[in-house]
C-alpha cells in the first residue's frame, strides 16, 4: 500500500451482529472469495483494501484499512480502541434475520456519540437470500438515520466493490 | 523472547517514532517513521498513546491479526506502555494464549448455537402457521366439494326428472319441435351433472391419502375391460408383460380406464381395437393404450389434457371433457408423465404412452 501524507489511509470499522457477513464481505472484497462454512471472528482482523480513482471517480486512489471486528462484542466495542481513530464506521446487518437490523439501530446510535462526524454506512448482506425478489424495506428504525443504505451479496459478490468504492470515496472526502 | 511468546518489541520515542525493533513480526517496521503511519493497527490512536505518559497505564490491543496476502497470520496481543527510565514508549507483541482463544471460541460456539436455535424456532412457529393455513384452505376445500357435489346436483336432478316427467305428460299434444327441446334440456343437465363429478374428482386428485399395495396390474387392466361390457364388434387387446408391482391402485385405475374409455368414446366406426400394451422398465412402468379411431391433430395435443376441453371436430355431447384432464393431474401428481402420438394426416389411430414410477412418492394431502 503506498501511502502519501495527502491522502493518508482511512481507518473503517465493520461492526454488526455474528453471523451477518462482515468477515465474508470483507474478504470478498479484498481476497475475492467466499466460505459458506462459518468461522466467528475472535478479536478483530485487519485488511488492506485500495479503492481505484477509477472506482470512485477521485483523481487519486483511497486506501483503506477495515478492522473487521468481533460480533460477540457488539456495543462493547465503543469501549475498546477498536474504534479509536476510525475515519468510519460500516454498520452490517442480515437482509433475512430481523433482529442483525435492530442490532444495526443500536450501533448506529452508539457511532453517532463515539464517532461523532464520521462518516456512517449501513450494509443489508446477504441479498441472494431475497431470490431476486426486491429486497425487503428496511425497517424504520434505519431509515430514520438517514445514513446511506447498501444491500450486498458477499456470497454472489453483488454490490460489494461499489458499495466500498463509496464508502471509501465518502470517507476521502470528509478528510479524516 | 520466543519462550515467553513475545513475537516483537519495538521502542517508540517521544515523538512516536520508532528507534528500535527486535523480533520477526517487527521486521517491517521501518525505523524512523511514524509508528502510527506505518503500523496499520495504530492508525489515528496517537493520542491514545501519548496519553499514557501522563496517566500510565496501557493501550492494548488484544487478539489481532493483520491479514495480508493468502498465509494465516498469527493472532497477537499489542501492548504500548510508557517506559519512564527510557523516556519512551515500549510496544510489545505478544501470542495470545492458546487458553485464552479457545475460551472465546468456546464461547463464540455458544452464542452462535443460541443465535441458530431461536431462528430454527422461529422457523418450526412459521412452518406450523403454514400448515394451519394449509389445514384451513383443504377443509375450506372440501366444503366446497360437499357443495358441488350435494347442493348444485340436486337441483340438477330435479330438472332432469321434471323436464322427462313434462316431455311424458306433454306426449302427443305438441309438436316434435317442443319434445326435441324437452329432450335437450333432459340432456344438457345430465351432460352439467356428469361435468360437476368430474370436477369433483379433479379437485380430489392428491388430497385423499392412498395406501401402497401389492397390485397385480394384469388382473387390473383386465376387470378394467370387462367392466366396460363392449360388444364383439368392439375389441380390447391386452399385451406384454404386466408386472405385480407395490403401488397406489386407484390412481393406476383411474388413468387405465379413463384413457381406454377416452379410445371408445371418441372412435367415429362400429368397429373398433385397442390395444393395451405393458413392459416392466426398472423403477418405472411403461403402458401404452393404442386405437384405430380417427386421430387427433398435432394442434390439438396440449388442450386435450386441459379441463373441460374437447377437440371440436368431435366434439360427443356424452364426454364431459375431463378425462384426460385427470389423467394428467393424477400422473403429475405421483411423478409420472403422458405422451400422445397421433397425426391423423399421415394415419389413422392415437397412442398414449404412460410412464408410471413403481413406487409413486404423493406429497401429504
Amino acid at each position: 500500500m503506498t501511502q502519501t501524507a495527502r491522502h493518508p489511509p482511512r481507518k473503517i470499522v465493520l461492526i454488526g451482529a455474528i453471523g451477518v457477513g462482515k468477515t465474508s464481505l470483507v474478504r470478498r472484497l479484498v481476497h475475492r472469495e467466499f466460505h459458506s462454512e462459518y468461522l466467528a471472528t475472535v478479536g478483530f482482523d485487519i485488511y488492506t483494501y485500495t479503492a481505484s480513482g477509477a472506482a470512485t471517480g477521485l483523481q487519486h486512489d483511497v486506501n483503506l484499512v477495515i478492522w473487521d471486528s468481533d460480533g460477540e462484542i457488539d456495543s462493547g466495542i465503543f469501549d475498546t480502541p477498536i474504534i479509536k481513530g476510525a475515519s468510519g464506521a460500516v454498520i452490517i446487518g442480515d437482509v433475512v434475520r430481523r433482529s442483525s437490523q435492530e442490532d444495526m439501530a443500536r450501533l448506529a446510535e452508539g457511532c453517532r456519540k463515539h464517532l461523532a462526524g464520521r462518516e456512517l454506512v449501513f450494509i443489508l448482506n446477504k441479498a441472494d437470500l431475497t431470490d431476486g425478489n426486491p429486497p425487503p424495506v428496511p425497517p424504520a428504525d434505519l431509515t430514520r438515520f438517514g445514513n446511506k443504505l447498501f444491500w450486498t451479496s458477499a456470497k454472489t459478490g453483488d454490490n460489494v466493490d461499489q458499495t466500498f468504492a463509496a464508502i471509501a470515496k465518502a470517507v476521502d472526502r470528509r478528510g479524516y | 523472547m520466543a519462550e515467553r511468546g513475545l513475537l516483537g518489541l519495538v521502542r517508540i520515542d517521544e515523538g512516536l517514532v520508532a528507534r528500535e525493533r527486535y523480533g520477526p513480526l517487527v521486521d517491517g517496521v521501518p525505523l524512523g517513521e511514524p509508528v502510527c503511519s506505518s503500523m496499520l493497527a495504530l492508525i489515528g490512536v496517537e493520542d491514545d498513546i501519548r496519553a499514557l505518559r501522563d496517566n500510565g497505564g496501557s493501550f492494548r490491543l488484544a487478539n489481532m491479526a493483520v491479514r495480508s496476502g493468502g498465509n494465516e497470520p498469527p493472532r497477537v496481543n499489542l501492548n504500548i506502555t510508557w517506559d519512564g527510565s527510557s523516556g519512551s514508549y515500549l510496544l510489545i507483541l505478544s501470542r495470545v494464549s492458546i487458553r485464552d482463544d479457545r475460551l472465546t471460541e468456546m464461547r463464540q460456539s455458544a452464542r452462535i448455537r443460541q443465535l441458530m436455535e431461536t431462528e430454527l424456532l422461529a422457523k418450526s412457529a412459521e412452518i406450523s402457521r403454514t400448515n394451519a393455513d394449509l389445514m384451513r384452505a383443504n377443509r375450506d376445500l372440501d366444503q366446497f366439494a360437499s357443495i358441488i357435489s350435494h347442493d348444485l346436483k340436486a337441483p340438477l336432478r330435479a330438472l332432469r326428472f321434471v323436464a322427462r316427467q313434462l316431455a311424458e305428460e306433454i306426449g302427443d299434444a305438441v309438436g316434435d319441435s317442443v319434445l326435441d327441446k324437452l329432450a335437450a334440456i333432459h340432456e344438457q343437465s345430465g351432460r352439467m351433472n356428469a361435468m360437476l363429478s368430474d370436477l369433483l374428482a379433479y379437485s380430489r386428485i392428491g388430497r385423499k391419502s392412498e395406501a401402497m399395495a401389492d397390485v397385480d396390474t394384469g388382473k387390473l387392466v383386465q376387470r378394467i375391460v370387462t367392466s366396460f361390457g363392449l360388444p364383439k364388434s368392439m375389441r380390447v387387446d391386452i399385451a406384454g408383460h404386466w408386472p405385480v408391482t407395490r403401488t397406489l391402485e386407484a390412481p393406476l385405475d383411474l388413468v387405465l380406464r379413463n384413457l381406454i374409455d377416452n379410445a371408445i368414446k371418441h372412435h367415429d366406426k362400429k368397429r373398433l381395437r385397442i390395444k393395451v400394451t405393458a413392459a416392466d422398465a426398472g423403477e418405472t412402468c411403461r403402458f401404452e393404450v393404442a386405437d384405430d379411431g380417427p386421430g387427433i391433430d398435432p394442434s390439438y395435443h396440449e388442450a386435450i389434457f386441459e379441463p373441460f376441453r374437447k377437440v371440436e371436430q368431435e366434439a360427443k355431447p356424452e364426454s364431459s371433457g375431463m378425462g384426460l384432464a385427470l389423467v394428467k393431474r393424477t400422473l403429475e401428481h405421483l411423478g409420472g408423465e403422458i405422451r400422445i402420438e397421433s397425426d391423423p394426416g399421415r394415419r389413422r389411430g392415437t397412442s398414449f404412452h404412460i410412464l408410471w414410477p413403481k413406487t409413486p412418492q404423493p406429497p401429504n394431502p
